[in-house]
């Protein structure tokens, strides 16, 4: 049966498709989970251009262990998600972070249009949540992207991260905090400022 | 989009909330170039796999016996087991044919030749 972008099989079916030498198994993979491992390890690392490389080698580990996947251990997606928060930890560990400077203000709009105010707008937004994250230690950073910006459980979080639920919502708890006390800061990046706050 | 905001600790957390939603929704990160070069090593690493590896990794798991008595070497073992037991019968019966042999081998007397001179004269020397 031939593979469409749309397929709907399982991933370690198509896993295993693609072990046999099924080359449209390899497409249909690449296209579920690249995107996802991009967003992901760009959020963690706050550089576009190391979050391909990981993305890259994460894609890459997968193909590799395809023949000896064993299903009943590990979903793929969870499986890829362990391996980008390692390779984002080596990396991070390796060379001394570099802060990215937060926009003090919105830039000039050019375009007077309703649309690409908004647009504009939003992409300042998610600028300046990018930003904030980065600020997060290390864990916090992951634990509140995993939870809150990948929409994934804690209990799958947890498993990710190699520790307990609890020690999950802990991180998520005071990772939401931090940021929301970052972010207090960016409010005209975040294209919130004075719209009600009563200060 | 209304958003409290709150200066003591920064964003409440609905409004945090709203923020995460927000990025969720985002449309996902451009990624054509880095889908071809995925692909590229998904193909490279598909052709570096092994051929047939399901029908290969059983026979390599049964041992040395398994693949000394499979099919194929059926013949083979069974010359071996053959060539033992007759080994071992010859040893033990001495049919008349080597026993002939083995007195034909055999000399009639032993001449023993001293090689090393008795110990007794390096003990009287000192």
């Amino acid at each position: 049966m031939p593979l469409d972008v749309s397929s709907d099989l399982p991933d370690a079916v198509l896993l295993a498709r693609y072990a046999a030498g099924d080359r449209a198994a390899a497409r249909v993979l690449t296209l579920r989970f690249t995107p996802r491992v991009l967003g992901y390890a760009t959020r963690l690392l706050g550089d576009r251009a190391e979050a391909e490389d990981v993305a890259q080698e994460a894609m890459l580990r997968l193909w590799r262990i395809a023949p000896d996947w064993r299903a009943e251990e590990a979903q793929v997606s969870t499986w890829l998600y362990r391996v980008v928060t390692n390779l984002v930890t080596d990396r991070q560990r390796a060379r001394a972070r570099r802060p990215l400077d937060l926009p003090e203000t919105a830039p000039e709009v050019a375009d007077d249009a309703p649309g690409a105010a908004a647009a504009m707008m939003q992409r300042d937004r998610m600028a300046a949540l990018d930003t904030a994250l980065t600020a997060l230690p290390e864990r916090q950073r992951q634990a509140v992207v995993l939870r809150h910006l990948e929409g994934l459980a804690n209990p799958e979080i947890a498993g990710i991260m190699g520790i307990g639920v609890e020690a999950v919502e802990s991180l998520t708890a005071r990772g939401k905090r931090a940021l929301a006390a970052v972010l207090s800061g960016q409010r005209a990046a975040l294209g919130y400022e004075d719209e009600e706050t009563g200060t | 989009m209304s958003v409290r905001l709150r200066d003591d600790v920064g964003l409440t957390a609905e409004a945090l909330d709203s923020l995460f939603d927000e990025a969720r929704a985002a449309a996902p990160p451009e990624a054509s170039g880095l889908m071809a070069r995925v692909l590229a090593d998904a193909y490279a690493a598909q052709d570096a796999l092994p051929q047939h590896t399901a029908q290969r990794r059983p026979a390599a798991r049964r041992g040395w016996l398994a693949g000394l008595f499979s099919p194929a070497n059926n013949r083979a073992a069974a010359g071996l087991v053959a060539a033992t037991l007759a080994g071992v019968w010859i040893g033990f019966v001495q049919p008349a044919p080597v026993a002939d042999v083995s007195q034909a081998l055999e000399p009639a007397a032993v001449d023993v030749v001293e090689l090393i001179p008795d110990l007794e004269i390096w003990l009287a020397e000192g």
